[in-house]
């Protein structure tokens, strides 16, 4: 047993790496790009990213870089000439091209470089202003180094003198551009100097064999995060900014009272059901509370939780019937209570949210569960329990239930990442700020650092969810060996 | 096979269907329009009230100024001692603060809840592009910039807040700012200063021109995401202390909007922003990006307001308390709480529950307030429903001007929009009045142009261009669109290719409000043969789209400051420039120098005169079809008095309010 949970364990770090290089993927090429949507009239003029902001935004973290792997380094002057001159308009093409070429070379980082002299170079001699204008401008942008290791909170000595000479050679080299109506003499004087400085820094951007293969598969953005990754550090949102695995821990806590306590209440309630249904099968009452929990079943969840929001909330037009709150985690007076008092002021609160997330699954659970006991009922060793002359309560409780269970005990592992996931409509309506919200609001606003934090979890839940299911059947099942 | 005989039975029932179909209609329109008409007389009724009031407030604070001289009381001069005067030729540009408060016999201990609908806010850096939805609350009340305009009387006026005196000479480019004395920053909350880790942050920090200087270097670090808010300080030259007190702001040119750059500038704390977690200043190379990322963007906010935001529990409440060490006039409320929660549709239960006494910023939605208030206006009191609070005067609903507009862009670089005639009949088919009260409730005027109504630089002579589809018809004929192969649909030989009239309207999804419109703007539409498809992609993609100009029309909105600089969305140089905001690709030379020169013009008679011309240069041109001026419902709890809006953003300030005592 224990050989193959180790085995099992260890299949799980290559699925765990293939499932995550597909999440990557297919995150990073969907369409859109990391922003807050936009919510009303007043947000719109302020809330427009410019350029600016969205290229520095793009280094801090990484999205600049290829996905998967980098041929930067492989680029040609032609390729670097081309874009220069779409975004010259010196070929005329679609607005859309030239957004795309202005990103591409903005993401070419200093790779450029070499290339942006040359062009520089060719398009002096040759007398295009308009391609000479261009060249300058990125080089003034793409020549910025970053910064190594910014967020070091102690650095070295050495480490800051680096950045404080990366930092001062910045700032010189991104002054050295001009507006498009400067006198001609300051145009010259500026490419020459960036001539200059190119023939002086020339080796920094040669690269060799090996530096080739480093680049190739480490300076991409997987390989980053993977870096970040491997240190337990799932980063920091794109969008709050704030550390992605703070915010994840505090979520967790409303969806797991919420999602727990809900599956809880589920199982209490459809392990009775199904039993009735089960000792009573194809009687009127086993009908009728079929149809009930199917239509249960069918009742979406968002509007019996608007409605009972609408009757019974303290907002109802019937006042005998104001019995819950509005929605919300705890009362506002909620840390002046006793913890005794809290928990019961959480518990008031999530009465609506619980009873909206419970009662559709009652019909599945309940039907496994009454289908789990039928076949148990009709096996040799029951008909045993009761030639033997023992009680129904006995046959049915002792005998019965602890096989018929099986199915229904088996689900409950596979329901792990539901767990986390939590409910977004629930909570939406509710206003319980926990995990489903939040995902949801992530995928909208492409908050990839917090989109990956959590579908790595939830890959990781239903990795081991699957594990624990196969486990407790050969717990429950002693024919089943594992070896 | 069918019988001929049933066939012609169909069609004639089928006639009949359509007939009484349409007179039902008709019907219903006539009552429709009867129903608006009345409610656009109270609407306007609620709006001339809220005039009136802000009118008896300005009344009011005049006669509180005039009682006592303004010299001698305490608040807003303490602290403004100056000792040497720089520039004594140079008058103080700092006039007398117009509003004062608390308003005599308000209580001065009331606790306003608010609501708080979109979730948690997105950090508390307003100097960071993300943190611009905690503007117009949190910002507004626990942080003083140097200057403010009195938004209540005469927003062209400024007053001093950090600022005791500004001398700014006359070609506008060099700003000398003497600071006030003895302010202190807020003790930040949401860590626990008393514990030995942030024993750094537990001692009084005064404000001085330290960290003016600072949220200067900040600003106009290369390093900082703020890109939007930098685009206005492009042409500052320079900032530095000349004492501890003293501050010089010059700029390269004289710029209008740098006045406003200028005098609404908001310090940053630096012992705050400039250290680490522990305490430990970052190197200055790292400083941008640290801030970017700062420990405390997440946490809180430090100001030196009215307010203190002691409380911040994340998706679950924001608290503002009362700054006791405020230097000048303390507001009466006493705590604002902020109750946070994620689906505005829940306002209204929470105000009848009495959670909320006051709706968030945003006011209820047009569905909301038709809901609870519109739908019994125009009936007998009788018939109301028993014990609704919205009904029986607990809370009370004001419909307020917002500050912004909505718009329907054209792409004036394709081929079906570049005639100014066909734009302009799309204006004309677009019946905004039946539009503003059927699906906006009537929250709304019909919009003129960019720019804020009461700010008077409308062209009041322009052609209303009042809905017209006969007109519309006319326009379009002569612009070449006629239906030559009779199908119903307009069409027009484009480069060789006969086109059909046919477009798709992006609307932003998140609005229903916007589908309403979108149906009855089709419906018209087709009767004058044009078909429109709408779509309605999530904001990433739709923002991609207008980036790229791939789209024929969108509906969209702009908010408006009291000064607005039209340059960043009419300017034909933005059109050119990749994800610029003149996204519909307005061009027009004379505009052009215009909003050039307007930069430069501080005289207010010859800015409105060119602001009038350039308003009429776009408004001929037709690049919008402009909406409507959106209004706000406002509704608060009886206990809320003094309910008094300002003229400019945010509308719902609420210094002069106070609740009473329950």
């Amino acid at each position: 047993m224990t050989t193959y949970i180790l085995r099992r364990l260890l299949i799980m770090i290559p699925t765990f790496l293939g499932i995550s290089v597909i999440i990557f993927l297919v995150l990073n090429l969907a369409p859109g790009r990391p922003g807050k949507p936009q919510g009303d009239t007043a947000s719109e003029l302020k809330g427009k990213t410019t350029q600016e902001s969205y290229r520095i935004f793009r280094e801090q973290f990484n999205l600049g870089k290829p996905t998967l792997l980098n041929t930067y380094f492989a680029l040609s002057t032609a390729e670097v000439d081309a874009r220069l001159r779409i975004f010259a308009q010196i070929v005329s093409v679609p607005v859309s091209e030239r957004i795309k070429a202005q990103d591409e070379l903005e993401d070419y980082g200093s790779y450029a470089v070499p290339h942006l002299v040359e062009v520089l170079q060719s398009a002096t001699t040759q007398h295009n202003a308009k391609l000479r204008d261009v060249a300058v401008y990125f080089l003034s942008i793409n020549s910025q180094r970053p910064l190594v290791d910014p967020y070091n909170s102690a650095p070295s000595a050495e480490l800051t003198k680096l950045n404080h000479a990366i930092d001062s050679e910045n700032s010189k080299l991104q002054l050295l551009r001009y507006p498009l109506d400067a006198p001609k003499s300051q145009k010259i004087e500026i490419v020459s100097a960036w001539q200059a400085w190119f023939a002086k820094n020339r080796d920094r951007f040669s690269y060799s064999f090996t530096d080739k293969v480093s680049i190739f598969f480490t300076d991409t953005r997987f390989a980053k995060y993977w870096a970040n990754l491997a240190k337990l550090d799932f980063g920091i949102s794109l969008v709050s900014k704030e550390p992605v695995f703070d915010t994840l821990l505090r979520k967790l806590r409303y969806s797991l009272g919420l999602s727990v306590g809900s599956l809880i209440l589920a199982y209490l309630i459809a392990i009775p059901l199904g039993v009735f249904s089960a000792v009573r099968r194809d009687t009127t009452a086993d009908r009728s509370l079929t149809v009930g929990l199917f239509m249960l079943y069918s009742l979406p969840s968002f509007f019996v939780a608007t409605l009972l929001l609408y009757f019974l909330s303290q907002g109802s037009p019937f006042e005998s019937l104001r019995l819950f709150p509005t929605g919300g985690w705890e009362s506002q007076n909620a840390a002046q209570m006793t913890w005794f008092e809290q928990m019961e002021d959480i518990g008031w609160h999530l009465v609506l949210p619980m009873f909206c997330m419970t009662y559709g699954s009652l019909a599945a659970l309940s039907r496994y569960m009454r289908s789990g006991l039928l076949e148990v009922i009709q096996s040799d060793y029951i008909r045993t329990a009761r030639a033997k002359g023992l009680p129904e309560m006995s046959v049915i409780g002792k005998h019965a239930m602890r096989n018929g269970l099986l199915p229904i005990l088996t689900l409950l592992a596979g329901l792990l990442p539901a767990v986390l996931g939590g409910s977004v409509i629930i909570e939406y309506i509710f206003g319980i700020p926990g995990m489903g919200l939040w995902a949801v609001d992530a995928i909208y606003q492409r908050d990839y650092n917090v989109i990956m934090a959590i579908e790595l979890l939830s890959t990781v839940l239903v990795l081991v969810g699957i594990l624990l299911t196969d486990l407790s059947y050969a717990l429950v099942d002693p024919r089943i060996r594992y070896s | 096979m069918k019988q001929p005989g049933s066939a012609r039975a169909l069609q004639t029932i089928l006639t009949a269907l359509a007939v009484a179909l349409l007179t039902l209609g008709v019907i219903q329109l006539n009552a429709i329009e009867k129903r608006v008409s009345t409610q656009e007389q109270q609407i306007r009724a609620i709006g001339e009230s809220s005039e009136r009031m802000v009118g008896e407030l300005g009344r009011m604070k005049g006669g509180v100024s005039s009682a006592a001289d303004p010299k001698t009381t305490a608040g807003h001069q303490s602290g403004c001692e100056i000792q040497t005067i720089r520039h004594p030729e140079l008058k103080d540009f700092l006039g007398p603060r117009d509003t004062h408060w608390p308003p005599e016999g308000a209580n001065t201990e009331g606790i306003l809840t608010k609501g708080w609908s979109t979730g948690d806010p997105k950090g508390f850096n307003a100097f960071l592009e993300n943190g611009t939805d905690i503007g117009e609350d949190i910002v507004n009340y626990t942080d003083l910039g140097l200057a403010s305009r009195n938004k209540w009387t005469n927003p062209n006026t400024w007053y001093g807040d950090l600022a005791c005196r500004v001398e700014i000479t006359d070609d506008y480019k060099e700003y000398t700012i003497y600071l006030r004395h003895g302010v202190m920053w807020h003790v930040p909350a949401a860590v626990d200063v008393k514990t030995p880790k942030y024993a750094w942050l537990n001692k009084p920090h005064e404000f001085t021109a330290d960290d003016l200087i600072f949220a200067f270097d900040i600003l106009m670090n290369p390093q900082v995401e703020n890109g939007s808010t930098k685009n206005y300080y492009q042409e500052l030259e320079s900032w530095k202390a000349l004492d501890p007190y003293t501050v010089q702001i010059r700029w390269k040119k004289k710029v209008y909007l740098g006045l406003e750059a200028t005098l609404a500038m908001v310090p940053l704390p630096k012992f705050l922003f400039a250290n680490d977690e522990q305490g430990k200043a970052f190197p200055k190379e790292t400083m941008g990006l640290r801030f970017n990322q700062h420990w405390y963007n997440g946490k809180g906010y430090v100001g030196t307001g009215p307010y203190r935001l002691s409380e911040y529990v994340p998706g679950v409440r924001m608290v503002l308390d009362r700054n006791d060490d405020f230097f000048g006039e303390k507001p009466a409320i006493k705590r604002i709480v902020y109750p946070i929660y994620t689906d505005p549709t829940t306002t209204v239960l929470k105000m009848k529950a009495g959670e909320l006494q006051m709706v968030p910023s945003r006011g209820l939605s047009p569905g909301q307030y038709r809901e609870e208030v519109l739908q019994y206006l125009d009936k007998p009191k009788d018939t109301w429903p028993k014990n609704s609070p919205f009904l029986d005067g607990t809370i009370k609903c004001n419909v307020v001007g917002a500050g912004g507009f909505r718009y329907i862009g054209w792409n004036m670089n394709h081929p079906l929009f570049r005639d100014a005639k066909v734009r302009t009949a799309m204006t004309l088919a677009l019946n905004r009045k039946q539009i503003i009260a059927k699906v906006f409730a009537g929250l709304g005027d019909i919009a003129m142009g960019p720019f804020l109504p009461s700010t008077g630089y409308l062209d009041p002579t322009v052609d209303p261009l009042d809905y017209d589809l006969g007109r519309a018809s006319r326009l379009l004929s002569e612009a070449g669109w006629v239906d030559s192969d009779k199908d119903g649909l307009l069409d027009k030989v484009i480069d060789g290719k006969k086109t059909p009239f046919e477009f798709t309207l992006l609307i932003y999804g998140n609005r229903p409000e916007y589908k309403g419109l979108a149906s009855i703007f089709k419906e018209d539409l087709l009767k004058i043969g044009i078909k429109l498809n709408v779509t309605a992609p999530e904001w990433s993609l739709m923002q991609k789209r207008m980036e790229e100009k791939n789209f024929e029309a969108y509906t969209g909105g702009w908010g408006l400051a009291w000064e607005t600089d039209p340059y960043q969305i009419w300017h034909s140089s933005q059109a050119d420039v990749p994800k610029g905001s003149n996204v519909v690709g307005f061009r027009n030379k004379e505009a052009d120098s215009l909003m050039e020169r307007l930069r430069e013009t501080f005289e207010p008679k010859e800015r409105q005169t060119m602001l009038r011309r350039i308003h009429r240069l776009i408004y001929d041109e037709q690049p919008y079809t402009f909406f409507m001026v959106d209004k706000l419902v406002v509704c608060t709890h009886k206990d809320v008095q003094n309910v008094t809006f300002a003229k400019m953003r945010p509308i719902t300030d609420l210094f002069p309010w106070w609740v009473a005592a329950n």
